[in-house]
């Protein structure tokens, strides 16, 4: 395995268990929360809510955009 | 003029003082909001990224101003106040909220095929993007639109996510260091845009990227 599989193999680790966490806090009951409803609770002050919204515009600056 | 009038012009006074440099800077720095943004910011203008830049650190500034206000207004550690918008943004948040996907496919396909359609990092294609994130910081600087019931999140499972994005955020800054300099790719350490630019390097898949990008938009501004 070289320096480029490993490092892809670390990133697509980190989505796995992302997916889990959403996968888990689906779940009736669950103490993780779902990514909607943690994002909602970031953005209930205005610190939070323009970060998210920041970092969202971000995304696009730091893909599409130089 | 009333005791209560002389009260708000003093107070009002007192909250322009607060929200100077001094002021600013002392709020600013006690948001960790505030100072993700910087961090960010800084990454962004040592890989030159003067847009980003300019974008993270005015969202920054102005998150600090209010709080310093706020601050003032409010007492130590106060509830956000989200006050009214101007007459164009409740407009468009009127908008927005009554909209529905349907109603909104049609422009956020136009607009990512247009886009799409110039190459990637060209100068209009990065002022789209720029106009679109910052309209939409704009947007969401009022509040949401409209009161749901809130949730509330254990501090395990905040804990369990914010250990996901120090991973994410650490093994990205990991890659970029290991790159030969800032600016120059890696194939053996790519980052995520090394890695995203087999699919980006097309029109097709940049429309498609873009129309992802404003879908998640989108819901973040409805939720």
């Amino acid at each position: 395995m070289n320096a480029h599989d490993f490092t892809v193999i670390v990133y697509g680790g980190i989505a796995a268990v992302a997916f889990l966490l959403e996968l888990l806090g689906r779940r009736e009951g669950s103490r993780i929360p779902s990514l909607s409803t943690l994002f909602r609770n970031i953005m209930r002050t205005r610190p939070g809510r323009v970060g998210m919204t920041a970092g969202w515009a971000w995304l696009g600056l730091h893909f599409f955009a130089r | 003029m009333g005791e209560s009038e002389r009260e708000a012009i003093a107070t009002r006074a007192r909250a322009a003082e607060a929200a100077g440099a001094g002021g600013a800077f002392s709020a600013g720095i006690r948001e960790p909001i505030v100072v993700c943004l910087l961090l960010a910011a800084t990454f962004d203008e040592l890989s030159g990224n003067p847009l980003h830049s300019i974008v993270l650190v005015g969202t920054a500034v102005a998150l600090s101003i209010v709080r310093a206000r706020e601050r003032v207004t409010t007492g130590a550690r106060p509830e956000t106040q989200w006050g009214d918008p101007p007459p164009l943004l409740a407009r468009m948040r009127s908008a927005i909220d009554r909209s529905s996907i349907p109603l909104l496919l049609l422009p956020a396909v136009g607009l990512a095929l247009v886009i799409g359609w110039f190459d990637r990092y060209s100068v209009i294609a990065s002022l789209a993007v720029a106009a679109v994130g910052v309209t939409a910081i704009a947007l969401s600087w009022h509040g949401p639109l409209h009161d749901e019931p809130l949730e509330p999140v254990e501090p395990v499972g905040k804990v369990l996510w914010a250990l996901v994005v120090v991973a994410l955020a650490g093994w990205e800054l990991t890659n970029l260091f290991l790159q030969p300099s800032l600016t120059t790719d890696s194939w053996a350490h790519p980052t995520l845009s090394v890695l995203s630019d087999p699919v980006l390097g097309s029109p097709i898949g940049r429309s498609l990227m873009l129309f992802a990008w404003l879908r998640v938009g989108w819901g973040l501004l409805r939720r």
